[in-house]
């Protein structure tokens, strides 16, 4: 009965394109999409780019060494911080407009004045390397004239000006500063798009045991009608049926995950058979949340699958697919629903293994999968059970 | 009234999809507004933090903490995997931990490194910047002056200098910033509850049964066809209405000026293009399941092709080419001035070309609607 079932259940799957849609081509139609919303935006995020900026190139500008040399530095070489046009107040004033440049810098004397148009990052490093130019400017003008103070002190009247204020210019523009930088290479919130879509896939795989099991219950299809009222075992055929399922849907988790990684070049980390194990997992917990919603809803065959597709996307969001901070703000502020979200704990799950070394938050995630799997198949199971009909 | 009254039922049927794609949007717009007024004066990006001193004891350190303080947003976040986490989802761009003994190894000239784990992003940069010029400050002064508190009087000194800085915007950036991401992912909801009611619908009554039924009926097929619009067109309306109410709740006061009227009127516009392509849609006579398919499909695709999801800039040029062809990036494009435009005038000329090709696509699908349904008519 179980190869039966199994073989019969295969074919319905397959010839079914509704279900090859939702389970093979959405998340596959999702992937490409994905890939090209996100390939720039991860490159534009990932770095900090140069700031586009001008600077009246005026006559108190050239005079001013400070800020004509510091500029021309932090404008020079692959690490730059600025890209810098120096022009005249007009062409400045024009380019500030036309959104060219964060915004100009003007000099007028020891007084500087920093022109933006909003208050984004870029302005905002921009006016605070003015500032850090200015607070320079400021220490070599103190440390140059307590050393003048000193030399006058000593007794010395052959000052020599310009080496001491040389000197001290020196020290303070070219003075290094360490920071120990221990941030990890797994920095790339993107990727959690793409383990919210396998996690998508893995729970689309409830439209196909939903499918199924509507040919198992009488109030749905005829097919179920004649199952109900013949002799054999109900869990056999049941098994059947869900493994054809399980394997028609592993498939689409392959295909996925063979366009992530070779298409789309998503980090997966370097654990593989935890990576299999939760996509399992996964696709259990769809499988068993599809025959939840096959038992307890009591709608047509179309309701069913919409009602599914919308819980499935409702997970989805909060998992953070449609955008990527969502998933942290549930998980502080009402994480009690991403606990009992199976998208939510399979995104998570591979987000543990891509930037924690540690495997106690996919332990977690896993033995999560397997409560919300064991609970749904308990809960259809009483569903199913008490099935009696007078009349249909 | 028949046709409304099977409308309506429609729309009952589906109303828990309804409000899924309603409360994804208030979900999403809600978060994304916290931010505060600025009206037209320079406020300076606060990178957001979070600073574990190590060295309390020390006044130099805690001085540091405290510049720190001053010119950052500092979280308050305790437990090594709930900072990795605000790490990894942007919440915050760095932790800066300053090492046991900064204090004293500074006043030896020892020079000691804070360490700083970060995402490597525009802000964390900005933030080694700040701390940069405090620490090469501080080591500079440290080299001569040997008294704790006279160092950190100079070094406070010299870190409080700030240039002058004007701003050129006389927008309330902030406000309208709210009003620009509210209306971009509205157009996600509204197309979804759009799309897939009035696709629902019209699918029904272009089931070939139902069809043969209506025209051998005593209904004139102008007023049954009339009736339909209307239905369509009120459905539309009320979608409007309420996305707008909405906005004004999440948003206030900004929805009742002119630019306001304007995402309102380019909300309606996109509305109708959305209803005309649903009337499209409708004309296939495609199985209810292969609609939610296709809605999900057209409206996810165009969302993430056409800055819905991720902001308009930040995409490739070669996908911003590819999302012209989406009635959603003329809409988007339309959000896009209404919300940076200085002169809403000057830029009348680019509002109504956007708005004029989102009608454009309107008789577009309707053109094409009435081909195809004229086809499928002889098939039948």
């Amino acid at each position: 009965m179980f190869i039966h079932n199994f073989k019969y259940s295969l074919l319905l799957l397959l010839k079914n394109k509704q279900l090859i849609f939702w389970t093979l081509a959405f998340p596959l139609i999702m992937c490409v999409l994905f890939n090209m919303a996100f390939s720039d935006v991860t490159e534009k995020t990932g770095k900090s780019d140069p700031v586009n900026i001008a600077v009246i190139n005026d006559d108190d500008f050239k005079s001013n060494s400070i800020y004509k040399d510091t500029l021309k530095t932090l404008g020079e070489g692959d690490d730059r911080v600025f890209n810098i046009k120096y022009v005249s107040s007009d062409k400045a004033k024009k380019l500030l407009e036309d959104d060219e440049i964060a915004g100009y810098l003007s000099v007028n004397g020891d007084d500087v004045k920093v022109t933006v148009n909003s208050t984004g990052i870029d302005e905002t490093i921009f006016c605070y390397v003015i500032d850090e130019i200015k607070s320079d400017s400021s220490v070599i003008k103190d440390i140059g004239e307590s050393k003048i103070e000193h030399e006058i002190k000593n007794g010395n009247m052959n000052i020599d000006y310009e080496k001491i204020y040389n000197d001290v210019s020196r020290k303070v523009l070219k003075s290094d500063v360490s920071i120990k930088n221990n941030s990890s290479d797994n920095m790339s919130d993107f990727v959690i798009e793409y383990y919210s879509l396998i996690a998508m896939a893995c729970m689309y795989s409830g439209i196909l045991s939903m499918t199924l099991i509507n040919y198992k219950l009488a109030n749905i299809t005829s097919v179920g009608k004649r199952t109900s009222i013949s002799p054999a075992k109900k869990g056999g055929m049941l098994l059947g049926s869900l493994s054809a399922a399980f394997l028609v849907q592993l498939f689409g988790l392959l295909l996925l995950y063979l366009m992530m990684i070779f298409y789309v070049g998503v980090d997966f980390g370097n654990n593989l058979p935890m990576i299999i194990l939760i996509s399992i997992l996964g696709s259990i917990s769809g499988l068993t949340l599809g025959i939840a919603v096959a038992v307890f809803f009591k709608m047509g065959e179309n309701a069913k699958t919409t009602a599914l597709i919308g819980i499935v996307m409702a997970g989805c969001f909060l998992s953070g697919m449609m955008g990527i901070t969502m998933k942290n703000v549930i998980d502080k502020s009402i994480p009690i629903l991403n606990r009992i979200n199976p998208v939510a704990m399979i995104t998570d799950g591979l987000y543990a293994l891509y930037y924690y070394d540690s495997m106690d938050r996919f332990i977690i995630n896993a033995v999560s999968l397997i409560i919300f799997s064991a609970v749904m198949l308990i809960i259809s199971w009483r569903g199913l059970r008490r099935q009696r009909y007078d009349s249909i | 009234m028949t046709v409304f009254s099977a409308f309506l039922k429609v729309i009952k049927k589906n109303i828990v999809m309804i409000i899924i794609y309603t409360g994804i949007v208030i979900i999403f717009a809600g978060l994304n507004m916290q931010t505060d007024n600025t009206n037209g004066k320079f406020v300076s990006e606060k990178p957001s933090v979070l600073v574990i001193n190590n060295d309390k004891g020390s006044e130099i350190s805690n001085n540091f903490e405290k510049y720190l303080e001053d010119n950052c947003e500092i979280a308050e976040i305790s437990g090594d995997e709930a900072i990795s986490d605000a790490l990894f989802y942007r919440e915050i761009c760095c932790v800066i931990t300053i090492p046991k003994n900064f204090g004293r190894d500074t006043l030896n000239g020892k020079s000691p490194a804070p360490e700083i784990r970060s995402t490597g992003e525009g802000d964390a940069a900005f933030t080694k910047i700040l701390m940069s010029r405090y620490i090469r400050v501080l080591n500079v002064y440290a080299d001569d002056i040997s008294d704790e508190k006279e160092l950190i009087k100079s070094v406070n000194e010299a870190v409080s200098e700030k240039a002058e800085v004007e701003m050129t915007t006389k927008l309330n950036i902030s406000s309208l910033a709210k009003a620009s991401t509210y209306f971009n992912f509205a157009a996600y909801s509204l197309m979804s509850c759009i799309l897939f009611i009035i696709c629902l619908v019209l699918s029904s009554f272009n089931n070939l049964m139902i069809r043969k039924r209506t025209i051998v009926s005593s209904k004139n097929y102008k007023k049954y066809n009339f009736d339909l619009f209307m239905s369509s067109l009120t459905y539309v309306l009320a979608v409007c209405f309420f996305f707008a109410v909405l906005g004004y709740i999440m948003i206030g006061d900004t929805l009742l000026t002119v630019r306001g009227a304007m995402y309102i009127l380019n909300m309606f516009i996109f509305s109708v293009t959305t209803l005309a392509l649903a009337y499209f849609l409708s004309t296939f006579l495609l199985p209810k399941n292969a609609i939610t398919g296709l809605v999900n499909v057209i409206t996810l695709g165009s969302s993430f092709l056409c800055g819905v999801f991720v902001p308009i800039d930040f995409l490739g040029e070669g996908i911003k080419a590819i999302a012209h062809i989406f009635p959603t990036y003329w809409y988007i494009q339309n959000s896009e001035i209404i919300t940076t435009a200085e002169n809403l005038g000057a830029e009348l000329p680019s509002l109504v070309s956007n708005s004029l090709i989102l009608i454009g696509f309107t008789i577009l699908f309707v053109i094409c609607g009435i081909f195809v349904s004229g086809k499928k008519r002889k098939i039948a």
